[in-house]
């Protein structure tokens, strides 16, 4: 098994980009409305802490402190795993292997806070019509984020205010058959966010070793890519933290008749 | 100052002779309600932490109820009630209060095996019998069931144990089945096509299962269709709503005819009958 090698940047080489994400809007900016990824934000902060906030059409009254002045916004991969449905599929001969690049949506997650006050997380946008799926068999899948992503061996250059995450997908066929991979299924915070100020946002590298029809193993690479800068947390906290490759072995037509495999 | 209040107080040593027996039997039963209600806290602390909450419920109350019983025993002791007495006496109380109490006996053990079984947890929705609903609680005797229409139902355990019990919370997801009738004249696979697609438009309905459009049955006047969709299971009631009410508007939106149920009826004379 390959260990994972995390690249910390130096300090200096994170000087280096300009980071687009964390979006910090002043509050009382949000009255005139602010246009952001998924819809307009708008807002107005009532006395006695309270923000109105309009969040692409939907209206949330929020309690926050009195001493914060901004809103901030970050993509973050959302609460829930994501089960991402390839299109083309990929189908790997034995000993083989493919790479190809993906586009993830991401969601908007919004907080409220300032610089003398931690910021809270208080709103998440989801990608305009994201659907979910269950990921495993009816009685003990696991509900998961619908992506339907294109997968090509380079994609096109994105705008870089996008809220998608390039993710690039290697998969690596050590078994004897030939194998069609439809779907992948990323559990939560198993993807590292990166920044760049011209290319958008990315999210390192998947590893997928196919070892039978039943059988999967994923791993998550951490590592930097050039020119990028972490996606921070809301209070700037590093979020790619690196996680221990995952295993998949479901048996579904066995147990439900049906083909619900990787 | 001992001296006069010794005088002033005293008492036959007969009477205090008497009277120590039964202090220390008051005291035992003090001691022993201060334990049952101490035992019975730690009970439930530790079953509501590591184990369902009916466990606890059920526990508090036999911790406290077996402690009193035992310190009322040591209590008759002390007064000379002979324990091997009160044991028979028990017994035969036992088999007497068995027969009368055969059927809360019953709903205790019932009870009991409904914990060890968990068909259900309190909060679950579950149909009994005929009752659908939120489980409120599950005491000693009974359990209750909170209905949807907000009626509080009373089902003695022994009758839960002997009921099939449906729970609609074990699992995360459901599956809507939404039956279409429609005419002979319809082209089917492009109805079943029409109805999947319809289908992945709601937001509830998720991609994975997918939903399915099969042919249930071949009618004397209509084919009937059944619509198949998977839901998380608190997007069901509205979810299956939401779909049979879209599913007939775009049926006859794309001139699908829905038949009626149909019965052929007709006179006939009785000098000549049907051929």
């Amino acid at each position: 098994m390959t260990s994972v090698v995390e690249h910390e940047p130096k300090p200096s080489e994170l000087d280096e980009v300009k980071p687009i994400w964390p979006r910090d809007l002043p509050l009382t900016a949000l009255a005139d409305g602010i246009e952001a990824p998924y819809g307009m934000l708008g807002g107005e902060l009532e006395p006695g802490g309270q923000l109105m906030l309009d969040a692409c059409g939907e209206e949330i009254l929020i309690g926050v402190q009195e001493s914060a002045t901004t809103l901030r916004l970050i993509p973050t991969t959302g609460p829930t795993p994501l089960l991402v449905f390839t299109q083309p599929r990929l189908r790997c001969a034995p000993g083989r292997s493919l790479n190809v690049e993906i586009d993830v949506s991401l969601h908007l997650t919004l907080g409220v806070g300032g610089p003398h006050v931690n910021y809270t997380t208080v709103h998440e946008i989801a990608p305009p019509g994201a659907r979910r799926s269950l990921y495993g068999p009816v009685d003990a899948g696991i509900i998961c984020r619908s992506v339907y992503t294109r997968a090509a061996t380079s994609l096109d250059i994105r705008d870089p205010g996008e809220l998608t995450a390039r993710l690039k997908l290697s998969v690596v066929n050590s078994s004897a058959v030939t194998l069609e991979v439809s779907k992948v299924m990323l559990p939560v915070d198993s993807l590292s966010l990166w920044q760049h100020p011209s290319s958008g946002i990315f999210a390192g590298t998947t590893h997928m070793k196919l070892l039978s029809v039943r059988e999967a193993e994923l791993r998550f690479s951490h590592e930097r890519p050039d020119g990028c800068v972490p996606v921070l947390g809301m209070n700037g906290e590093r979020t790619d933290n690196s996680r221990p490759p995952l295993l998949f072995t479901y048996a579904y037509k066995n147990k439900t008749g049906l083909e619900y495999g990787f | 100052m001992h001296t006069t209040l010794t005088s002033q107080i005293s008492l036959p040593d007969g009477l205090i002779t008497t009277m120590t027996p039964y202090a220390k039997a008051l005291l035992t039963i003090i001691a022993g309600i201060v334990l049952a209600r101490a035992l019975s806290r730690g009970v439930t602390r530790l079953l509501g932490a590591h184990g369902p909450s009916q466990a606890a419920l059920i526990g508090e109350k036999l911790a406290f109820w077996i402690t009193l019983t035992l310190s009322l025993i040591f209590a008759l002791n002390q007064i000379g009630v002979e324990l091997s007495s009160v044991l028979a006496a028990a017994g035969i109380a036992t088999v007497a209060i068995s027969f009368a109490a055969q059927t809360s006996i019953s709903n205790v053990i019932s009870g009991i095996f409904l914990i060890i079984d968990r068909p259900f947890v309190i909060g679950d929705t579950v149909k009994v019998d005929q009752t659908l609903g939120t489980v409120a609680g599950l005491g000693l005797l009974s359990s209750k069931i909170r209905t949807f229409e907000n009626l509080m139902v009373r089902v003695p355990n022994e009758a839960l144990l002997k009921s099939t019990i449906t729970n609609y919370s074990a699992l995360a997801i459901r599956r809507v089945d939404v039956l279409v009738r429609v005419g002979y004249d319809t082209p089917i696979e492009e109805i079943q096509n029409t109805i999947s697609a319809l289908m992945l438009e709601h937001p509830a309905v998720l991609d994975e299962p997918e939903p399915r459009v099969l042919t249930d049955a071949l009618g004397e006047a209509s084919v009937s269709l059944i619509a198949r969709a998977w839901v998380v299971r608190e997007d069901y009631v509205q979810a299956r709503s939401d779909l049979s009410t879209e599913l007939v508007k775009r049926l006859i939106e794309s001139g699908v005819t829905l038949p009626p149920p149909l019965r052929f009826s007709g006179l006939y004379d009785r000098a000549e009958p049907p051929a």
